[in-house]
Protein backbone atom coordinates (compact mmCIF):
# COMPACT_ATOMS: atom_id res chain seq x y z
CA UNK A 1 0.00 0.00 0.00
CA UNK A 2 1.04 3.21 -1.00
CA UNK A 3 1.85 6.25 1.65
CA UNK A 4 0.24 9.13 0.27
CA UNK A 5 -2.45 8.61 -2.25
CA UNK A 6 -4.39 11.37 -4.28
CA UNK A 7 -7.38 10.12 -6.20
CA UNK A 8 -9.06 11.77 -8.68
CA UNK A 9 -7.92 15.38 -7.34
CA UNK A 10 -9.51 18.87 -8.65
CA UNK A 11 -8.92 22.05 -7.53
CA UNK A 12 -10.48 25.07 -8.81
CA UNK A 13 -10.05 28.94 -8.04
CA UNK A 14 -13.51 29.91 -8.69
CA UNK A 15 -14.19 29.25 -12.38
CA UNK A 16 -10.64 28.65 -13.27
CA UNK A 17 -9.83 24.84 -12.30
CA UNK A 18 -6.24 23.93 -11.84
CA UNK A 19 -6.03 20.44 -11.48
CA UNK A 20 -8.54 18.12 -12.84
CA UNK A 21 -9.11 14.42 -11.71
CA UNK A 22 -4.96 14.00 -10.67
CA UNK A 23 -4.54 10.61 -9.27
CA UNK A 24 -1.07 9.62 -8.09
CA UNK A 25 0.82 7.27 -5.30
CA UNK A 26 3.49 8.13 -3.51
CA UNK A 27 5.79 4.91 -1.26
CA UNK A 28 7.42 5.18 2.05
CA UNK A 29 11.16 6.34 1.31
CA UNK A 30 10.17 7.19 -2.60
CA UNK A 31 10.99 10.51 -4.43
CA UNK A 32 8.17 11.09 -7.09
CA UNK A 33 8.32 14.17 -9.58
CA UNK A 34 6.03 16.14 -10.42
CA UNK A 35 6.98 18.04 -13.54
CA UNK A 36 5.35 20.28 -15.85
CA UNK A 37 5.03 24.13 -17.42
CA UNK A 38 4.04 27.05 -15.29
CA UNK A 39 0.24 27.18 -14.57
CA UNK A 40 0.02 22.87 -15.37
CA UNK A 41 -1.02 22.56 -11.74
CA UNK A 42 2.01 21.33 -10.09
CA UNK A 43 1.58 24.08 -6.96
CA UNK A 44 -2.34 23.41 -6.90
CA UNK A 45 -1.46 19.69 -6.21
CA UNK A 46 1.21 20.57 -3.67
CA UNK A 47 -0.81 22.59 -1.90
CA UNK A 48 -4.25 20.47 -1.85
CA UNK A 49 -1.90 18.14 -0.49
CA UNK A 50 -0.42 19.95 2.27
CA UNK A 51 -3.68 21.25 3.08
CA UNK A 52 -3.39 24.93 2.49
CA UNK A 53 -6.08 24.88 -0.84
CA UNK A 54 -9.30 23.14 -0.46
CA UNK A 55 -9.96 20.50 -3.09
CA UNK A 56 -12.96 20.89 -5.30
CA UNK A 57 -13.26 16.84 -5.47
CA UNK A 58 -11.69 13.99 -4.98
CA UNK A 59 -9.46 12.62 -2.01
CA UNK A 60 -5.59 12.51 -0.40
CA UNK A 61 -5.28 9.38 1.75
CA UNK A 62 -2.54 8.98 4.15
CA UNK A 63 -1.84 5.20 4.93
CA UNK A 64 -5.07 4.69 4.16
CA UNK A 65 -6.87 7.08 5.77
CA UNK A 66 -8.90 9.74 4.03
CA UNK A 67 -6.94 12.88 5.96
CA UNK A 68 -10.25 15.19 4.97
CA UNK A 69 -12.00 12.95 7.65
CA UNK A 70 -9.19 12.48 10.45
CA UNK A 71 -8.16 15.09 13.11
CA UNK A 72 -6.09 18.30 11.33
CA UNK A 73 -2.81 17.30 13.40
CA UNK A 74 -2.75 14.12 11.40
CA UNK A 75 -1.36 16.36 8.47
CA UNK A 76 1.41 17.56 10.67
CA UNK A 77 2.91 14.04 8.95
CA UNK A 78 3.04 16.15 5.45
CA UNK A 79 5.45 19.21 5.45
CA UNK A 80 6.14 21.77 2.77
CA UNK A 81 9.13 23.73 1.62
CA UNK A 82 8.54 26.11 -0.04
CA UNK A 83 9.67 27.86 -3.79
CA UNK A 84 10.88 31.44 -2.51
CA UNK A 85 13.49 30.87 0.51
CA UNK A 86 13.04 34.46 1.33
CA UNK A 87 9.55 34.45 1.92
CA UNK A 88 9.88 31.09 3.83
CA UNK A 89 11.46 31.82 7.15
CA UNK A 90 9.85 34.38 9.19
CA UNK A 91 12.49 37.51 8.84
CA UNK A 92 11.86 38.81 12.58
CA UNK A 93 13.32 35.39 14.24
CA UNK A 94 16.70 33.49 14.75
CA UNK A 95 17.51 30.45 13.04
CA UNK A 96 17.15 29.28 16.86
CA UNK A 97 13.37 30.43 17.21
CA UNK A 98 12.26 29.41 14.13
CA UNK A 99 13.80 25.78 14.54
CA UNK A 100 12.69 25.62 18.17
CA UNK A 101 8.87 26.76 17.38
CA UNK A 102 7.87 23.41 15.48
CA UNK A 103 9.25 21.25 18.46
CA UNK A 104 7.39 23.40 21.01
CA UNK A 105 4.70 22.50 19.00
CA UNK A 106 5.24 19.18 19.15
CA UNK A 107 6.23 19.20 23.01
CA UNK A 108 9.14 17.76 22.24
CA UNK A 109 10.47 18.19 25.70
CA UNK A 110 12.86 20.33 27.71
CA UNK A 111 14.34 23.64 26.41
CA UNK A 112 17.83 21.33 26.87
CA UNK A 113 16.29 18.40 24.15
CA UNK A 114 14.98 20.41 22.32
CA UNK A 115 18.69 22.48 21.99
CA UNK A 116 19.61 19.17 21.21
CA UNK A 117 17.12 18.06 18.59
CA UNK A 118 17.87 21.51 17.23
CA UNK A 119 21.75 20.78 16.57
CA UNK A 120 20.44 17.46 15.02
CA UNK A 121 18.78 18.89 12.33
CA UNK A 122 21.37 21.32 11.65
CA UNK A 123 23.79 18.18 11.09
CA UNK A 124 21.18 16.95 8.57
CA UNK A 125 20.67 19.71 6.53
CA UNK A 126 24.01 20.49 6.81
CA UNK A 127 24.24 23.64 8.72
CA UNK A 128 27.06 25.07 10.95
CA UNK A 129 25.61 25.74 14.64
CA UNK A 130 27.23 29.27 14.29
CA UNK A 131 23.66 30.38 12.58
CA UNK A 132 21.19 29.32 14.64
CA UNK A 133 21.37 33.37 16.58
CA UNK A 134 20.85 34.93 12.90
CA UNK A 135 17.98 36.56 11.22
CA UNK A 136 17.17 35.26 7.78
CA UNK A 137 18.57 38.31 6.30
CA UNK A 138 21.82 37.39 7.24
CA UNK A 139 21.85 33.97 5.61
CA UNK A 140 21.99 33.44 1.82
CA UNK A 141 19.45 31.48 -0.43
CA UNK A 142 20.81 27.99 0.14
CA UNK A 143 20.95 28.53 3.59
CA UNK A 144 17.54 29.82 3.88
CA UNK A 145 16.23 26.99 1.86
CA UNK A 146 18.61 24.29 4.05
CA UNK A 147 16.84 26.28 7.54
CA UNK A 148 13.29 25.65 5.73
CA UNK A 149 13.62 22.03 4.96
CA UNK A 150 15.03 21.66 8.81
CA UNK A 151 11.93 23.42 9.84
CA UNK A 152 10.46 21.19 8.11
CA UNK A 153 11.82 17.86 9.17
CA UNK A 154 11.72 19.32 13.03
CA UNK A 155 7.61 17.95 12.55
CA UNK A 156 9.07 14.39 11.89
CA UNK A 157 6.79 14.15 8.83
CA UNK A 158 6.41 11.02 6.79
CA UNK A 159 6.00 13.13 3.27
CA UNK A 160 8.01 15.97 2.38
CA UNK A 161 6.56 18.19 -0.48
CA UNK A 162 8.96 20.05 -2.29
CA UNK A 163 7.51 23.00 -4.37
CA UNK A 164 9.90 24.34 -6.77
CA UNK A 165 12.55 24.48 -3.77
CA UNK A 166 15.40 24.78 -6.19
CA UNK A 167 14.32 26.97 -9.13
CA UNK A 168 15.43 30.37 -6.69
CA UNK A 169 18.95 29.28 -6.22
CA UNK A 170 22.20 29.27 -8.35
CA UNK A 171 23.03 26.19 -9.98
CA UNK A 172 25.84 25.09 -7.41
CA UNK A 173 23.31 25.90 -4.62
CA UNK A 174 20.57 23.46 -6.65
CA UNK A 175 23.54 21.01 -7.28
CA UNK A 176 24.24 20.83 -3.43
CA UNK A 177 20.29 20.81 -2.68
CA UNK A 178 20.08 17.83 -4.40
CA UNK A 179 22.71 16.16 -2.98
CA UNK A 180 20.60 16.88 0.30
CA UNK A 181 17.24 15.06 -0.79
CA UNK A 182 18.74 12.25 -1.81
CA UNK A 183 21.14 11.74 1.88
CA UNK A 184 17.58 13.29 3.50
CA UNK A 185 15.98 10.00 2.17
CA UNK A 186 18.63 7.62 2.95
CA UNK A 187 18.92 8.91 6.45
CA UNK A 188 15.17 9.26 7.31
CA UNK A 189 13.32 7.21 5.02
CA UNK A 190 11.09 10.30 4.13
CA UNK A 191 8.86 10.11 1.06
CA UNK A 192 9.59 13.27 -1.46
CA UNK A 193 6.92 14.71 -3.65
CA UNK A 194 9.76 16.37 -5.62
CA UNK A 195 7.76 19.45 -8.10
CA UNK A 196 9.77 20.89 -10.63
CA UNK A 197 10.11 21.99 -14.09
CA UNK A 198 13.56 21.45 -14.11
CA UNK A 199 14.20 17.78 -16.00
CA UNK A 200 18.05 17.87 -15.02
CA UNK A 201 17.09 18.04 -11.20
CA UNK A 202 14.41 15.28 -11.46
CA UNK A 203 16.65 13.05 -13.93
CA UNK A 204 19.03 12.98 -10.91
CA UNK A 205 17.04 12.65 -7.66
CA UNK A 206 13.28 11.29 -8.64
CA UNK A 207 12.94 7.30 -8.55
CA UNK A 208 9.20 7.98 -10.43
CA UNK A 209 7.68 10.88 -12.43
CA UNK A 210 4.25 12.38 -12.95
CA UNK A 211 3.84 14.47 -16.02
CA UNK A 212 0.82 17.45 -15.49
CA UNK A 213 -0.45 18.94 -18.53
CA UNK A 214 -3.23 21.35 -18.29
CA UNK A 215 -3.98 20.27 -14.80
CA UNK A 216 -3.81 16.63 -16.31
CA UNK A 217 -1.99 13.79 -14.92
CA UNK A 218 -0.88 13.02 -18.64
CA UNK A 219 2.06 10.36 -18.08
CA UNK A 220 3.39 9.05 -15.26
CA UNK A 221 6.34 5.71 -14.44
CA UNK A 222 9.73 5.25 -13.85
CA UNK A 223 11.80 8.13 -14.19
CA UNK A 224 14.86 6.86 -15.93
CA UNK A 225 12.22 5.05 -18.41
CA UNK A 226 9.51 8.30 -19.06
CA UNK A 227 12.42 10.40 -19.51
CA UNK A 228 13.72 7.94 -21.72
CA UNK A 229 11.26 7.17 -23.63
CA UNK A 230 8.01 9.72 -23.71
CA UNK A 231 4.82 8.34 -24.60
CA UNK A 232 2.48 11.15 -24.65
CA UNK A 233 3.16 14.17 -27.48
CA UNK A 234 4.00 17.10 -24.15
CA UNK A 235 5.85 14.61 -23.02
CA UNK A 236 7.86 14.14 -25.86
CA UNK A 237 8.29 17.61 -26.02
CA UNK A 238 9.09 18.85 -22.41
CA UNK A 239 12.12 16.59 -23.06
CA UNK A 240 13.19 17.85 -26.04
CA UNK A 241 12.81 21.29 -25.07
CA UNK A 242 15.81 20.40 -22.28
CA UNK A 243 19.59 19.03 -23.18
CA UNK A 244 21.07 16.01 -20.88
CA UNK A 245 24.23 16.99 -21.58
CA UNK A 246 25.44 13.20 -21.12
CA UNK A 247 23.04 12.29 -24.10
CA UNK A 248 24.10 15.48 -25.63
CA UNK A 249 27.77 14.45 -26.08
CA UNK A 250 27.12 11.35 -28.07
CA UNK A 251 25.14 12.33 -30.36
CA UNK A 252 27.60 12.77 -32.99
CA UNK A 253 24.93 15.82 -35.13
CA UNK A 254 25.01 17.56 -32.01
CA UNK A 255 28.94 17.41 -31.46
CA UNK A 256 29.16 18.77 -35.10
CA UNK A 257 27.13 21.69 -35.03
CA UNK A 258 28.60 22.78 -31.68
CA UNK A 259 32.01 22.44 -33.73
CA UNK A 260 30.74 24.64 -36.40
CA UNK A 261 30.50 27.64 -34.04
CA UNK A 262 26.74 27.24 -32.54
CA UNK A 263 26.46 27.74 -28.71
CA UNK A 264 24.94 25.50 -25.91
CA UNK A 265 22.69 28.05 -25.24
CA UNK A 266 21.45 28.93 -29.12
CA UNK A 267 21.45 24.85 -29.28
CA UNK A 268 19.21 24.72 -26.32
CA UNK A 269 16.88 27.22 -28.14
CA UNK A 270 16.37 25.12 -31.19
CA UNK B 1 19.78 68.31 10.06
CA UNK B 2 16.97 69.64 7.83
CA UNK B 3 14.96 72.59 8.56
CA UNK B 4 11.85 70.19 8.35
CA UNK B 5 13.92 66.99 10.50
CA UNK B 6 14.27 70.34 12.93
CA UNK B 7 10.59 70.96 12.86
CA UNK B 8 9.61 67.13 13.37
CA UNK B 9 12.05 67.05 16.25
CA UNK B 10 10.62 70.42 18.07
CA UNK B 11 7.27 69.15 17.25
CA UNK B 12 7.17 65.82 18.84
CA UNK B 13 9.04 67.18 22.06
CA UNK B 14 6.14 69.96 22.72
CA UNK B 15 3.61 66.53 21.99
CA UNK B 16 5.95 65.12 25.01
CA UNK B 17 5.78 68.30 27.03
CA UNK B 18 1.92 68.55 26.70
CA UNK B 19 1.76 65.13 27.77
CA UNK B 20 3.55 65.31 30.56
CA UNK B 21 2.08 68.94 31.39
CA UNK B 22 -1.66 67.18 31.45
CA UNK B 23 -0.34 64.18 34.12
CA UNK B 24 1.03 67.09 36.19
CA UNK B 25 -1.40 69.39 35.77
CA UNK B 26 -2.93 69.68 39.32
CA UNK B 27 0.30 70.26 40.59
CA UNK B 28 1.45 72.59 38.09
CA UNK B 29 -1.54 75.20 38.91
CA UNK B 30 -3.63 74.80 42.14
CA UNK B 31 -6.66 76.73 41.43
CA UNK B 32 -10.12 74.42 40.77
CA UNK B 33 -10.64 75.17 36.65
CA UNK B 34 -14.35 74.93 37.37
CA UNK B 35 -14.47 78.05 40.13
CA UNK B 36 -16.16 80.94 39.42
CA UNK B 37 -15.26 84.34 40.64
CA UNK B 38 -16.75 87.46 39.40
CA UNK B 39 -14.47 89.63 41.00
CA UNK B 40 -12.12 88.53 38.55
CA UNK B 41 -14.04 88.86 35.24
CA UNK B 42 -11.71 89.24 31.58
CA UNK B 43 -8.61 89.51 34.39
CA UNK B 44 -5.55 89.86 32.16
CA UNK B 45 -3.06 87.47 32.23
CA UNK B 46 -0.24 87.54 34.53
CA UNK B 47 -2.83 89.50 37.66
CA UNK B 48 -3.58 88.39 40.73
CA UNK B 49 -1.64 85.59 40.32
CA UNK B 50 -3.50 84.34 37.01
CA UNK B 51 -1.06 83.29 34.71
CA UNK B 52 -3.31 83.36 31.69
CA UNK B 53 -6.12 85.44 33.11
CA UNK B 54 -9.60 84.84 33.81
CA UNK B 55 -12.46 84.26 31.54
CA UNK B 56 -15.93 85.93 31.47
CA UNK B 57 -17.16 84.06 34.77
CA UNK B 58 -13.34 84.91 36.37
CA UNK B 59 -12.83 81.33 36.24
CA UNK B 60 -8.79 80.52 35.73
CA UNK B 61 -7.96 79.92 32.13
CA UNK B 62 -4.70 78.09 32.88
CA UNK B 63 -6.24 76.21 35.54
CA UNK B 64 -9.01 75.52 32.51
CA UNK B 65 -6.69 74.78 29.48
CA UNK B 66 -4.99 72.12 32.00
CA UNK B 67 -8.58 70.33 32.77
CA UNK B 68 -9.12 70.40 29.19
CA UNK B 69 -5.39 68.96 28.15
CA UNK B 70 -6.59 66.30 30.45
CA UNK B 71 -9.42 66.10 29.25
CA UNK B 72 -8.36 65.83 25.41
CA UNK B 73 -5.85 63.64 25.86
CA UNK B 74 -8.27 61.31 28.05
CA UNK B 75 -10.45 60.64 24.71
CA UNK B 76 -8.34 60.88 22.52
CA UNK B 77 -6.35 58.00 23.67
CA UNK B 78 -9.72 56.34 25.26
CA UNK B 79 -11.57 56.55 21.79
CA UNK B 80 -8.09 55.62 19.86
CA UNK B 81 -7.94 52.66 21.89
CA UNK B 82 -11.45 51.38 21.29
CA UNK B 83 -10.84 51.73 17.43
CA UNK B 84 -7.88 50.17 17.59
CA UNK B 85 -9.03 46.74 19.46
CA UNK B 86 -12.30 46.79 17.61
CA UNK B 87 -10.64 47.55 14.21
CA UNK B 88 -8.12 45.15 14.54
CA UNK B 89 -10.14 42.29 15.96
CA UNK B 90 -12.45 42.53 12.99
CA UNK B 91 -9.80 43.34 10.33
CA UNK B 92 -7.93 40.01 11.34
CA UNK B 93 -11.60 37.95 11.43
CA UNK B 94 -12.43 39.76 7.86
CA UNK B 95 -8.46 38.87 6.43
CA UNK B 96 -8.78 35.41 7.92
CA UNK B 97 -12.24 34.28 6.82
CA UNK B 98 -12.43 33.48 3.17
CA UNK B 99 -16.09 32.61 2.97
CA UNK B 100 -18.95 34.04 3.15
CA UNK B 101 -18.25 36.08 6.80
CA UNK B 102 -14.96 37.18 5.55
CA UNK B 103 -16.91 39.40 3.03
CA UNK B 104 -19.90 40.19 5.08
CA UNK B 105 -17.22 41.84 7.52
CA UNK B 106 -15.40 43.70 4.77
CA UNK B 107 -18.83 44.40 3.79
CA UNK B 108 -19.92 46.13 6.71
CA UNK B 109 -16.61 48.03 7.26
CA UNK B 110 -16.73 49.74 4.18
CA UNK B 111 -20.31 50.68 4.92
CA UNK B 112 -19.66 51.78 8.43
CA UNK B 113 -16.36 54.07 6.66
CA UNK B 114 -19.35 55.44 4.05
CA UNK B 115 -20.63 57.77 6.90
CA UNK B 116 -19.23 60.92 7.75
CA UNK B 117 -17.40 60.39 11.27
CA UNK B 118 -18.31 63.51 12.77
CA UNK B 119 -21.44 63.41 11.21
CA UNK B 120 -22.26 59.79 12.64
CA UNK B 121 -20.54 60.85 15.99
CA UNK B 122 -23.06 63.76 16.40
CA UNK B 123 -26.16 61.71 15.56
CA UNK B 124 -25.21 59.20 18.25
CA UNK B 125 -24.49 61.41 21.12
CA UNK B 126 -27.87 62.93 20.93
CA UNK B 127 -29.51 59.40 20.34
CA UNK B 128 -27.51 58.99 23.65
CA UNK B 129 -28.73 62.02 25.09
CA UNK B 130 -26.74 61.69 28.30
CA UNK B 131 -22.85 63.48 27.90
CA UNK B 132 -19.94 62.81 29.64
CA UNK B 133 -16.51 61.07 29.19
CA UNK B 134 -17.32 57.52 28.87
CA UNK B 135 -20.44 58.55 25.92
CA UNK B 136 -17.76 60.09 24.04
CA UNK B 137 -14.80 57.68 23.93
CA UNK B 138 -17.36 55.30 23.30
CA UNK B 139 -18.75 57.31 20.27
CA UNK B 140 -16.06 58.16 18.71
CA UNK B 141 -14.45 54.80 19.51
CA UNK B 142 -17.05 52.99 17.89
CA UNK B 143 -17.67 55.36 14.89
CA UNK B 144 -13.95 55.42 13.57
CA UNK B 145 -13.11 51.56 14.12
CA UNK B 146 -13.16 50.88 10.72
CA UNK B 147 -9.62 53.13 9.84
CA UNK B 148 -7.88 50.23 11.32
CA UNK B 149 -10.09 47.08 10.33
CA UNK B 150 -9.38 48.56 6.38
CA UNK B 151 -5.48 48.85 7.16
CA UNK B 152 -5.27 45.66 8.80
CA UNK B 153 -7.58 43.71 6.70
CA UNK B 154 -5.86 44.58 3.67
CA UNK B 155 -2.12 43.68 5.34
CA UNK B 156 -3.48 40.53 7.10
CA UNK B 157 -4.67 39.59 4.29
CA UNK B 158 -1.32 39.69 2.38
CA UNK B 159 0.49 38.12 5.55
CA UNK B 160 -2.01 34.66 5.90
CA UNK B 161 -0.38 34.37 2.06
CA UNK B 162 2.90 34.52 3.06
CA UNK B 163 4.67 31.44 2.99
CA UNK B 164 6.00 31.57 6.56
CA UNK B 165 2.93 31.73 7.53
CA UNK B 166 1.68 28.80 5.49
CA UNK B 167 4.25 26.80 7.09
CA UNK B 168 2.98 27.56 10.52
CA UNK B 169 0.10 26.48 9.55
CA UNK B 170 1.20 23.25 8.28
CA UNK B 171 2.41 22.53 11.77
CA UNK B 172 -1.09 23.52 13.06
CA UNK B 173 -0.13 26.05 15.23
CA UNK B 174 -3.27 27.11 17.07
CA UNK B 175 -4.62 30.61 15.80
CA UNK B 176 -3.56 32.49 18.96
CA UNK B 177 0.16 31.94 18.43
CA UNK B 178 0.32 32.17 14.73
CA UNK B 179 -1.29 35.84 15.11
CA UNK B 180 1.07 36.81 18.16
CA UNK B 181 3.92 35.02 16.67
CA UNK B 182 3.63 35.60 12.97
CA UNK B 183 1.14 38.28 12.18
CA UNK B 184 0.21 40.64 14.32
CA UNK B 185 4.53 41.84 14.58
CA UNK B 186 4.36 42.20 11.24
CA UNK B 187 1.28 44.99 11.69
CA UNK B 188 2.99 46.81 14.13
CA UNK B 189 5.01 49.44 12.22
CA UNK B 190 1.43 50.46 10.06
CA UNK B 191 -0.42 50.41 13.23
CA UNK B 192 2.43 52.35 15.22
CA UNK B 193 1.58 55.15 12.64
CA UNK B 194 -1.73 54.58 12.35
CA UNK B 195 -2.30 55.06 16.47
CA UNK B 196 -0.62 58.33 15.75
CA UNK B 197 -2.85 59.74 13.03
CA UNK B 198 -5.73 58.64 15.22
CA UNK B 199 -4.95 59.74 17.57
CA UNK B 200 -4.37 63.77 16.54
CA UNK B 201 -7.87 62.86 14.09
CA UNK B 202 -9.71 61.99 17.92
CA UNK B 203 -8.05 64.79 19.74
CA UNK B 204 -9.61 67.37 16.37
CA UNK B 205 -12.70 65.33 16.40
CA UNK B 206 -13.56 65.72 20.64
CA UNK B 207 -12.53 70.07 20.14
CA UNK B 208 -15.20 69.98 17.39
CA UNK B 209 -17.56 68.36 19.58
CA UNK B 210 -17.17 70.39 22.57
CA UNK B 211 -17.16 73.75 20.09
CA UNK B 212 -20.82 72.35 19.55
CA UNK B 213 -21.58 71.58 23.21
CA UNK B 214 -21.74 67.95 22.48
CA UNK B 215 -20.90 65.44 24.62
CA UNK B 216 -19.04 67.32 27.66
CA UNK B 217 -21.29 68.04 30.73
CA UNK B 218 -22.82 71.62 30.89
CA UNK B 219 -19.56 73.48 32.37
CA UNK B 220 -16.50 71.57 32.35
CA UNK B 221 -13.34 72.51 31.41
CA UNK B 222 -13.06 71.54 27.43
CA UNK B 223 -10.84 73.27 24.68
CA UNK B 224 -13.61 73.23 22.33
CA UNK B 225 -16.24 74.68 25.19
CA UNK B 226 -13.65 77.36 25.70
CA UNK B 227 -13.09 78.01 22.12
CA UNK B 228 -16.71 78.40 21.91
CA UNK B 229 -17.07 80.75 24.52
CA UNK B 230 -14.08 83.08 24.04
CA UNK B 231 -15.90 83.82 19.96
CA UNK B 232 -17.74 86.63 22.08
CA UNK B 233 -14.52 88.10 23.75
CA UNK B 234 -11.92 87.78 20.91
CA UNK B 235 -11.70 91.65 21.14
CA UNK B 236 -11.62 92.30 24.43
CA UNK B 237 -10.30 89.45 25.86
CA UNK B 238 -8.25 87.85 23.16
CA UNK B 239 -6.42 85.34 25.95
CA UNK B 240 -9.81 83.38 26.03
CA UNK B 241 -8.92 82.16 22.48
CA UNK B 242 -5.64 82.30 22.16
CA UNK B 243 -4.68 79.87 24.91
CA UNK B 244 -6.88 76.75 23.42
CA UNK B 245 -6.82 77.49 20.22
CA UNK B 246 -2.50 77.48 20.43
CA UNK B 247 -2.63 74.44 22.15
CA UNK B 248 -5.23 72.45 20.19
CA UNK B 249 -2.29 73.14 17.03
CA UNK B 250 0.66 72.07 18.72
CA UNK B 251 -0.90 69.14 19.99
CA UNK B 252 -2.57 68.32 16.89
CA UNK B 253 0.91 69.23 14.96
CA UNK B 254 3.13 67.84 17.17
CA UNK B 255 0.79 64.42 17.03
CA UNK B 256 1.10 64.61 13.66
CA UNK B 257 5.00 65.05 13.47
CA UNK B 258 5.34 61.83 15.34
CA UNK B 259 3.45 59.94 12.97
CA UNK B 260 5.33 61.28 10.34
CA UNK B 261 8.36 60.01 11.67
CA UNK B 262 7.30 56.86 12.40
CA UNK B 263 6.14 56.86 9.22
CA UNK B 264 9.66 57.25 8.03
CA UNK B 265 11.08 54.86 10.50
CA UNK B 266 8.80 52.29 9.32
CA UNK B 267 9.28 52.78 5.59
Amino acid sequence: MSLLSVEQLSVAYGRTTALRAASLQLAAGEILAVVGESGSGKSSLARAVAGLVKPHSGRITLDGSDLALRPRVERRAIQMVFQDPDASLNPRHTVRFILDEPLQILAYGPAAARAERIETLLRLVQLEPALLDRRPIALSGGQKQRVAIARALAMQPRVLLADEALSALDMSTQSTLLDLFASLRRETGIAILFISHDLAAVRRLADRVCVLYRGRVVEQGDCAQVLAAPQHPYTKLLVAATIDPARALQDPAFLARLADGVSVEEETMQ
Amino acid sequence: MTAQRRLLRFAFILLLVLVAVALLGPFLVARDPMRIDLAARFLAPLQAGHLLGCDQLGRDVAARLLAGLRWSLGIAAGATLIAFLLGTAIGLLAARSRALFGTALRQVTIFTQSFPVFVLAVSIVAVIGKSGFATLVLTLGLVTWPVFARVVQAEASSLFTREYVLAAEMMQMGGARLLLRHVLPALVPSLSVLLVFHFADMIIAESALSFLGIGAPLGAATWGGMLNESRAHMLTAPWMLLAPAACLVLLVVGAHALGQRLREATA
